[in-house]
């Protein structure tokens, strides 16, 4: 799975979403919103190539979206939030790397 | 030297179960325990980034100072939404005058035996911590809200314990 993360805050995000340069996503892909409430990451629906899934970090504590295998890395303070882009099928294990018993997964067709 | 650190905070540990088995602790004063629990390992994580060279160690005690400030912050505006003045009580000081000791301990050491001590004292103070937050706080806290951000902390705190503990390892 190769995956790209994008990191801003809320106010940047809405910023970005309104940019005519951003380029189009494939008809089919789709953006997911995960929330990070209550020291746990809330499920990550299954996803495909193309996909997006934005982490939104509800919690009052920092937190990070880490790939176990480093190959992402998504650090989220509170009220922040940051998106990955998957650019292929695959999975990964993530975790939060301030709060080792914070863990996910991301599986992509 | 660490073994002694342990018996202070285990004695602490004991003055925290003792009232549940008299009387449970109110809200109020289960608030102040909460927030001066997270006070003290605020000023000793402070302490520590002062005191320590070690990186791993320095990383932990921003952690300690970040997430303890979060959640007493948290208490700060819940106390006041819910006009709840927190009440001092004999566990607050008991867990205070640790802190104290273990503090002036820890004044005295420096490099690899600051690092040590430090670190296992967050082991046991979390330990105690979350034992009372688990067997008396929590069961005994009647607004909803204060028992939610209680269990909060307890998820977070025990992952502080297991932070610790992991760190504690590789410095001795």
């Amino acid at each position: 799975m190769s995956l790209s993360p994008r990191r801003f805050t809320l106010a940047v995000a809405a910023a970005c979403v309104l940019l005519p340069v951003a380029l189009p996503a494939p008809a089919a892909a789709a953006t997911y919103v995960v929330v990070i409430d209550q020291m746990k990451f809330g499920k990550v629906p299954p996803l495909k190539a193309g996909d997006t899934v934005t982490f939104v970090n509800k919690d009052m504590f920092r937190h990070t979206v880490t790939a176990t295998n480093n190959s992402f890395n998504l650090d989220l303070m509170p009220n922040t939030k940051g998106s990955l882009h998957i650019n292929s099928a695959g999975h990964a294990t993530f975790y939060c790397k301030y709060h080792p018993g914070m863990r996910g997964t991301i599986v992509a067709r | 030297m660490i073994r002694t650190s342990f018996l202070i905070v285990a004695a602490s540990a004991l003055a925290i179960s003792a009232p549940a088995a008299a009387a449970a602790p109110t809200d109020p004063q289960i608030a102040h325990i909460a927030y001066t629990a997270g006070a003290l390992d605020v000023a000793a994580g402070k302490q520590a980034l002062k005191m320590s060279h070690n990186a791993a160690v320095r990383e932990f005690a921003q952690e300690m100072v970040r997430d303890h400030t979060a959640v007493n912050d948290k208490a700060l505006a819940l106390v006041k939404k819910l006009h709840v003045t927190p009440e001092a009580n004999p566990t607050s000081a008991a867990l205070t005058k640790a802190a104290d000791a273990e503090r002036a301990k820890l004044s005295k050491l420096h490099g690899a035996a600051f690092d040590r001590e430090y670190v296992n004292s967050e082991v046991a103070f979390h330990k105690t911590v979350n034992g009372a937050l688990a067997s008396t706080l929590i069961p005994s806290a009647k607004n909803g809200e204060l028992k939610s951000l209680l269990e909060t902390g307890l998820t977070l705190f025990k992952e502080h314990q297991a932070h610790a503990e992991q760190l504690a390892a590789k410095l001795k």
